[in-house]
């Protein structure tokens, strides 16, 4: 049993006409028309430069141990305690300054050299007749990207809540989301904001103040948030107990928008318009072959002599 | 052949579709019946494959008597003469279900719509022998054709002539099952299991407690904390071989009235006038089985002195000894006592521990692991061959160092902790070498830890099981200022540990420890107050094997995600795979007999 696999026309025949001939005029139209049309179509289609492109990463995150905490403890404006790892702010503090009890924890769960989770625990130990009814925690972070460009930065988790109710523990628990106003680049090394949040040299109380540091921070293109904390709040404390802040922050994998690079746009533009012009190549082939088959255009034809076929050649030479 | 080329891709199609999860089986029958009618030669461009009122589905050959085979008449008549006919001979034994025949009878509305007569209906008709599935609750009516064959008639895309599916009539029998089949979530509770009582308590399991004066059992408790106030539950019971400490919180509003009645802060209440069973028993309780809880040093009851409420519970200790499947050998209570001021919403904290032990095991602590450390365990420590856990200095509320609350260390967790010391009573000695010692003393509390064990399932008698804990102090520090007086203001106690065994279980063991004094001169210090700060490091050193981690690969020299589209397709696909595998070798089987 044998079927047809496979066919090619046997016969390569060529016409030919003057330089300025209409013919000669027409083939220079269709292949304009072949050639130039796809690239409108796939430009004005939109997407055919690849203005910006995503890829998926986890982070490498680790708590710098830099962290600063305002505890209210009453409506009147004096009553806060509060405490940082920076001396010069806790010298600033005075009679507020209550020194906690922090345990912190970073666990990689996969194994996979990255840290997945922090676990923080803070115990504020207060006096009897002293009751937190509000929290103000920033946690710093360096955060890392490597698979693109080299990006990175230092980061914060801000953790606010307040509360009518006196409270004996606070719970959180969230992620740590990388926030974008600005395209990452494709390669190289972004340095940008790696540099501290909190100036702890500094000794001027401005530059400790938390409306300045957050109003700072909002000022980078690049930030990460504490998002979807779910605050526990419990009440409820005993007179000799501290207050006690938990918290436990995820460090997921990101979706990273990045500007591509120059051959990754060239690539994608390329697709699309080769894939359109084949479609062009296609019809257009089919009428120029029309065209010059029916002699729609005056030119003379050429046809091979088949040395296989003598009879055939000799009818063509008749013709 | 063409015949065969045809069907053969038409089949796998039928196949395709059925594999969808979430398709309906009528979506594979409609399709059956879709290749039957594209099967059918002639006027089969005019059915349609979703004839609505009756969804076919062939089941027979395309062998029929007529002569004119499988061709579908299409035809046009006056619906209130064939209804008549269908009424008086129809489809025999169609049984309605009853909630059918309280529908509105669509017979009546479509006559009353029909009753000028004028209106035709155009209808499809096939073969009758043909097998059909009808899901309409009305007869359908089959029309004799004129050259002797019996013609199944239906009306032409008409979408508002579909039927539900008819309703199965439930017996009593099968209730249950179709409930069964068709419920979802509802405030229907699940059955609740009785609890039913083993011969010996397992891990887990509440311990029995036996009232005797009022023959009432109940299980051992031991108050938790709860919902966003804190305050105790009381009625959490004690599981049976589960050593913990809980804590909560009881708010008095009247203190000398709770004071006296309250049971939760008289002592008696948590070991008079109770027994613990050995073993947990149904029926009669013989004397055996019961045992009374000993208290050791048992204080007397609260009483109000002064605005003061004294001799409150404010931690209570159970000792449990175990054996086995025998049960509870003995029961003991310790309590720690406290006084409350008398103002109003004055509030307490609790404490509860319970713990079990046994004879066959000398641990005098619990494990921290077996053998390695478990994150948030705490590290055991020795000093002259007693074992306790390693703690750290703890402020008060007012931020001064604690004199006998210490924080307990927890594997894994690195810390800091700050208070501030007087040093007044001790400077009026002036005698450097006492004041470092007294701070020395305060930072590594009353017994200095010496051996530090390296894994959590350690053997106080064992001496490989431990490494002596390297200490530097201030006199190594004390280079550019000979004659001063150098004294300990933060200890730095640095961890090293790593992971040992297997990958899939790895053992957390300790490699070295190191206390670390930073001190400063004396006579910088301004106050007679000095803080204290200690910071604990765990430092992971870890050294993982060679990737790949998982079961050995063959190595390529090739990027990593070079076949990334096929590494996820076999992974998303992995139930699917053996069905794509045997659709894979009958296509190339089937193309191998065409092709040759």
């Amino acid at each position: 049993m044998a079927v047809e696999l496979f066919s090619h026309p046997a016969l390569h025949t060529r016409y030919r006409a003057g330089l300025c001939s209409a013919a000669a005029l027409a083939l220079a139209l269709l292949t304009l028309l072949t050639y130039v049309p796809p690239l409108f179509v796939a430009y004005r289609s939109h997407g055919f430069w690849r203005k910006q492109s995503s890829y998926l990463e986890q982070p490498t995150v680790r708590f710098r141990y830099e962290l600063l905490l305002v505890a209210t403890t009453g409506p009147s404006p004096g009553s806060f305690l509060a405490w940082s790892t920076f001396p010069a702010f806790n010298r600033l503090q005075g009679e507020r300054l209550r020194v906690p009890l922090l345990s912190i924890r970073e666990e990689d769960k996969n194994q996979d050299g990255k840290m997945d989770q922090f676990h923080f625990r803070l115990e504020l130990p207060l006096q009897p007749t002293e009751h937190v009814v509000g929290v103000q925690l920033i946690l710093l972070f360096s955060y890392q990207l490597y698979r693109m460009s080299t990006f990175v930065m230092q980061s914060m988790a801000f953790l606010q809540y307040f509360s009518p109710v006196p409270g004996s523990q606070l719970y959180m628990n969230g992620d740590l989301k990388l926030k974008q106003r600005q395209l990452l680049n494709y390669c190289g090394l972004d340095t940008r904001y790696n540099v501290s949040l909190v100036n702890g040299t500094s000794p001027f109380a401005s530059d400790y103040d938390l409306t300045n540091i957050i109003a700072a921070y909002w000022d980078r293109n690049v930030t990460t948030v504490f998002s979807d904390p779910n605050p526990l709040w419990m009440a409820g404390r005993a007179t000799d107990t501290p207050f006690i802040i938990n918290a436990t922050i995820h460090y997921p994998v990101e979706v990273i928008l990045y500007q591509p690079g120059f051959w990754e746009v060239i690539k994608f533009a390329w697709i699309q318009y080769v894939s359109i012009l084949l479609i062009f190549l296609w019809v257009f082939g089919r009428i120029k072959m029309f065209i010059f088959q029916n002699h729609v255009l005056t030119t003379t034809s050429v046809t091979p002599v088949l040395p296989v076929s003598p009879v055939l050649s000799y009818k063509q030479h008749q013709s | 052949m063409c015949g065969v080329r045809v069907l053969v891709p038409v089949l796998l199609l039928v196949r395709v579709s059925a594999w969808g999860p979430g398709s309906p089986p009528g979506a594979a029958a409609e399709l059956a019946a879709g290749t039957a009618h594209r099967a059918v030669p002639g006027s089969e461009k005019a059915a349609s494959p979703r004839a609505p009122a009756a969804r076919a589905l062939s089941q027979t050959s395309a062998a029929g008597p007529c002569r004119h085979g499988l061709a579908a008449h299409l035809r046009r008549r006056a619906p209130r003469a064939a209804r008549h006919r269908a009424s008086a001979g129809g489809f025999p034994g169609r049984r309605l279900p009853a909630g059918a025949r309280h529908l509105r009878d669509p017979r009546a509305a479509e006559s009353s719509r029909l009753s000028g007569g004028s209106r035709s209906v155009s209808q499809m008709c096939v073969e009758k022998s043909l097998l059909f599935r009808s899901n309409t609750p009305y007869p359908t009516d089959t029309v004799p054709a004129p050259d002797g064959c019996v013609l199944f008639c239906v009306q032409l895309h008409d979408s508002k002539l579909n039927y539900y599916q008819q309703p199965q009539v439930i017996q009593e029998s099968d209730f249950f099952k179709f409930s069964e089949k068709y419920g979802k979530h509802s405030f229907i509770a699940p059955s609740q299991v009785q609890p039913s009582f083993s011969p010996f308590y397992r891990a887990g399991d509440p311990i029995l407690i036996y009232f005797g004066s009022s023959s009432v059992l109940s299980t051992l408790r031991q108050p938790v904390k709860m919902g966003s106030s804190g305050l105790c539950v009381d009625g959490n019971p004690a599981g049976f071989l589960d050593s913990k400490s809980t804590s909560c919180t009881r708010i008095f509003a009247n203190l000398s009235k709770s004071c006296v009645t309250d049971p939760a802060l008289d002592a008696a209440s948590y070991y008079r006038d109770f027994y613990v069973l050995k073993v947990p028993v149904n029926d009669t309780i013989a004397q055996s089985m019961k045992i009374k809880v000993a208290a050791v040093a048992p204080p007397e009851a609260p009483q109000i002195r002064d605005n003061t409420c004294i001799n409150v519970v404010s931690e209570v200790i159970y000792e449990i000894e175990f054996s086995g499947t025998h049960g509870i050998q003995s029961v003991s209570v310790w309590f720690k006592m406290s006084n409350i001021s008398g103002n109003a919403g004055s509030a307490l904290q609790q404490h509860f521990t319970l713990h079990f032990w046994t004879r066959t095991l000398s641990h005098t602590l619990p494990r921290s692991g077996n053998p390695g450390y478990i994150t948030g365990a705490p590290l055991l420590i020795t000093n002259r061959g007693a074992m306790q856990h390693m703690s750290i200095l703890q402020s008060e509320g007012d931020g001064s160092c604690s004199q006998f609350l210490r924080h307990t260390l927890q594997f894994g967790r690195n810390v800091r902790s700050g208070c501030k010391l007087s040093l007044s009573p001790v400077l009026e000695e002036s005698n450097c070498s006492y004041t470092q010692q007294k701070l020395y003393e305060a930072f590594q509390g009353m017994k200095r830890a010496e051996d530090l064990a390296i894994t959590g399932s350690a053997h106080s008698t064992q001496a490989e099981d431990w490494i002596t804990i390297l200490i530097q102090n201030c006199s190594a520090q004390a280079v550019n200022c000979t004659s001063c007086c150098m004294i300990p203001l933060t200890l730095e106690i640095q961890i090293l540990w790593t992971k040992v065994g297997l990958l899939s279980n790895p053992q957390a063991q300790i490699l070295g420890a190191r206390y670390l004094f930073q001190c400063h001169p004396l006579k910088f210090l301004s106050t007679s107050t000095v803080p204290l700060t200690t910071v604990v490091t765990f430092t992971d050193m870890t050294e993982w094997p060679e990737p790949p981690r998982g079961q050995p690969q063959v190595h390529w020299k090739l990027p990593f995600d070079i076949f990334f589209p096929f590494k996820v397709a076999v992974n998303l696909e992995r139930s699917y795979r053996d069905d794509l595998a045997g659709y894979f070798f009958l296509i190339l089987i089937i193309c191998s007999i065409l092709c040759c």
